[in-house]
């Protein structure tokens, strides 16, 4: 059985899977996800937020979070960033920036292997 | 790296099994190196159809989807002959290959153990053909996930719903590849009548232009 973790927040308690997502997406706030980095020695700059608000958007319309080269284009874009690069998201997030984004954002750990 | 590459996505039956196997064999010898790489429903083969063959022949690199094999851990265990590997695994061997043969949910017998080599890479005009209707989400999923696997890699590949296949881009679930047409990722396109209500922006083709889009493929792999 997967072990739980918690997140003490405002009085509340919020439940964390065994990879420190959050077990209710409904418990997600920007607060949560800012406490969630604070305990990660992370601070969530402009860009770290752009990116979570993004994948939270592709989730939300497709199901599932955006391939890498989906995240690069939409920054190349939309965040002003125009040489963007995997590099780039790496820099943001090391530990896998989809993925990453996807934990600070409330969602489910992805699924796929892609 | 291997030059020699089978996708399988369904369990065969005992009687295509056979046939699977000498033909298998038959391919593997022809080449240097080998890889077989079981996706989706096609996990099920490593458990019983295709127990033996594998451990007679170790130099062929046994791959198990391992996205696809999480989905079925309940049900299934990893036999020693295989390794977890990832569709970035298999598109990344697609991408030196010189010939890749698939066995799908869109077909019964796609193995082609009579086609020659195709010059260059298969990765070059790389055409999914999706021919089944999802009998359940998994299976809309793993059709996607190949999809996205190789708009990942940005390979030259498109993808084309024919038949029953149709039922890909209607219903519940069906949102999930309008991102492949929405960013651009790979080329969408549908044989036939798509149902009303589909929000997917996919080019709808004839029978000669889907007749054409084979033609012009180096690869196409049948899921």
């Amino acid at each position: 059985m997967a072990q739980r973790r918690t997140l003490a927040i405002a009085g509340r308690e919020i439940g964390l899977d065994a990879d420190g997502h959050l077990i209710d997406p409904d418990d997600w706030s920007e607060s949560v996800a800012d406490e969630m980095a604070r305990l990660d020695g992370l601070e969530l700059c402009r860009l770290r937020w752009w990116l979570i608000r993004f994948v939270r958007a592709h989730h939300a319309e497709y199901g599932m979070p955006p391939l890498m080269r989906v995240a690069i284009k939409a920054m190349r874009r939309e965040a002003g960033i125009e040489d963007a690069s995997s590099r780039t998201l790496y820099r943001l997030f090391p530990d896998g920036p989809i993925r990453e984004a996807c934990r600070y954002g409330g969602l489910p750990r992805p699924e796929s292997c892609i | 790296m291997s030059d020699y590459i089978v996708l399988i996505r369904r369990r065969p039956s005992p009687e295509v099994f056979a046939g699977l196997v000498s033909d298998l064999r038959e391919a593997v010898q022809a080449h240097e190196s080998s890889m077989v790489f079981l996706h989706g429903d096609g996990i099920d083969a490593s458990r019983d159809v295709m127990s033996g063959w594998p451990e007679e022949n170790p130099a062929v690199d046994w791959c198990v989807c391992r996205t696809s094999l999480e989905r079925r851990a309940a049900s299934t265990a990893l036999a020693s002959t295989f390794r977890a590997a990832t569709l970035v695994t298999f598109y990344h061997a697609l991408s030196s290959a010189r010939r890749v043969d698939s066995m799908g949910l869109g077909g019964d017998y796609c193995f082609r153990p009579d086609s020659a080599d195709r010059g260059g890479t298969a990765s070059a005009g790389l055409l999914l053909e999706v021919g089944y209707a999802p009998a359940d989400p998994k299976q809309r999923r793993e059709a996607l996930e190949m999809a996205l696997g190789a708009a990942a890699l940005e390979l030259d590949a498109s993808v084309l719903f024919h038949g029953d296949g149709l039922a890909h881009l209607a219903g519940e679930g069906a949102r999930a590849w309008a991102q492949v047409t929405d960013f651009g990722l790979l080329g969408m396109y549908a044989e036939g009548a798509v149902r009303p209500g589909t929000e997917i922006d996919v080019q709808a083709v004839d029978a000669p232009q889907a007749a054409d889009l084979r033609a012009g493929a180096a690869t196409i792999l049948i899921l």
